[in-house]
């Protein structure tokens, strides 16, 4: 045991010897010199990188307009791919009222009288409240979009008949009635 | 600048040689020049360059460790090798030193390196590895063990 002992001592000394004489040497190649004037120089360079005198060559700068104009990309891409459910909609209202101003102006061409405007209690035409009442019908029983365009021209004609009836008299507007227009 | 001898030496015990391990302490130091704003207290510097010195040559063991083939080399020889066979013994035992050393796990290498070639304390080493200062004197032992274990195995491969 003691003398596994004393092997263990003397391997330990002769490593411990031979790190210490690697630390000699490689002290004899350090130059502090070259060190200090190495890592002064590096440091500058550095600086100078960090501190250019060109305003937007400076690292903080150029960092921060990267950024920027990264956000600033991102918020166009999110604007063009990616689209809210309201904007959906939107879109595709206006996509359907394009469609239904088409042809309102077919029955203008087709020389049907064009439906007068006519104000409503919250001064909103009458043209306007019954787009909206179509809208808000076709959110509520979940109409497909191809079926809008076909809706809203219905309305329109419907409409423009209800007028036409209004001008000839009480006794017409019943006979739309029981014919089942309204 | 005053710890810069000792640096040096940590990154002699973590690089195979004195070239490397110059480079070694001018990369320590640009690091600690770029995060100075991260040293909270001015008395702990001396741990916080001790650490950075750590992390710094693990980092480049990590990205040089394909690389086995370099040479291991301490720079100069010392002064007592007078003769070209002394020199070429010592050349041969430090290449074995470096390999066990080399092969002891990560916790056990960097706190045989710091002991023994940063010369620094128990208290030292636990202070900048943040461990408790009895786990660092049984590592210590465990790694002094494995190199004597691996050195002597090498030997008697020769025989």
């Amino acid at each position: 045991m003691k003398k596994n002992n004393n092997k263990t001592h003397r391997e330990m000394f002769e490593f411990d010897n031979l790190i210490q004489k690697e630390k000699e040497g490689a002290l004899q190649s350090y130059r502090e010199e070259d060190f200090r004037s190495r890592l002064s120089r590096r440091i500058d360079e550095e600086s100078k990188t960090l501190t250019s005198p060109i305003f937007w060559f400076r690292k903080p700068v150029m960092a921060a307009g990267i950024i920027l104009l990264l956000v600033v990309m991102g918020w166009i891409a999110a604007q063009i791919f990616i689209t809210s459910p309201y904007e959906r909609d939107a879109r595709a209202i206006e996509k359907t009222l394009a469609r239904v101003f088409d042809a309102h102006e077919l029955l203008i061409g087709q020389s049907i009288p064009q439906v007068e405007p006519q104000r409503g209690p919250d001064n909103i035409y009458e043209f306007e409240w019954s787009l909206k009442r179509v809208i808000y019908s076709i959110q509520r029983e979940d109409i497909p979009d191809s079926d809008i365009p076909r809706i809203f021209s219905q309305a329109i004609i419907n409409a423009t008949r209800i007028r036409e009836t209004e001008d000839n008299g009480p006794s017409g507007l019943n006979t739309e009635r029981e014919n089942g227009f309204l | 600048m005053t710890f810069h001898k000792k640096v040096f030496l940590i990154c002699l015990g973590f690089s195979r040689n004195a070239a490397d391990a110059q480079d070694l302490t001018q990369e320590v130091y640009l690091k600690a020049y770029r995060n100075i704003g991260t040293l909270k207290e001015v008395k702990l510097s001396k741990f916080w360059l001790f650490k950075i010195t750590r992390n710094t040559c693990l980092d480049f063991r990590k990205k040089h460790r394909l690389n086995r083939n370099s040479s291991i080399a301490s720079g100069g020889e010392p002064a007592d090798l007078t003769t070209p066979e002394s020199q070429m013994i010592y050349q041969e035992q430090l290449r074995e030193l470096k390999i066990s050393i080399q092969q002891l796990p990560k916790r056990l290498r960097e706190v045989f390196v710091l002991k023994k070639y940063g010369d620094l304390s128990y208290q030292e080493i636990a202070e900048t590895l943040k461990i408790k200062e009895g786990t660092i004197k049984s590592r210590f032992g465990r790694a002094c063990q494995a190199i004597i274990a691996q050195m002597k195995g090498e030997k008697d491969e020769k025989k």
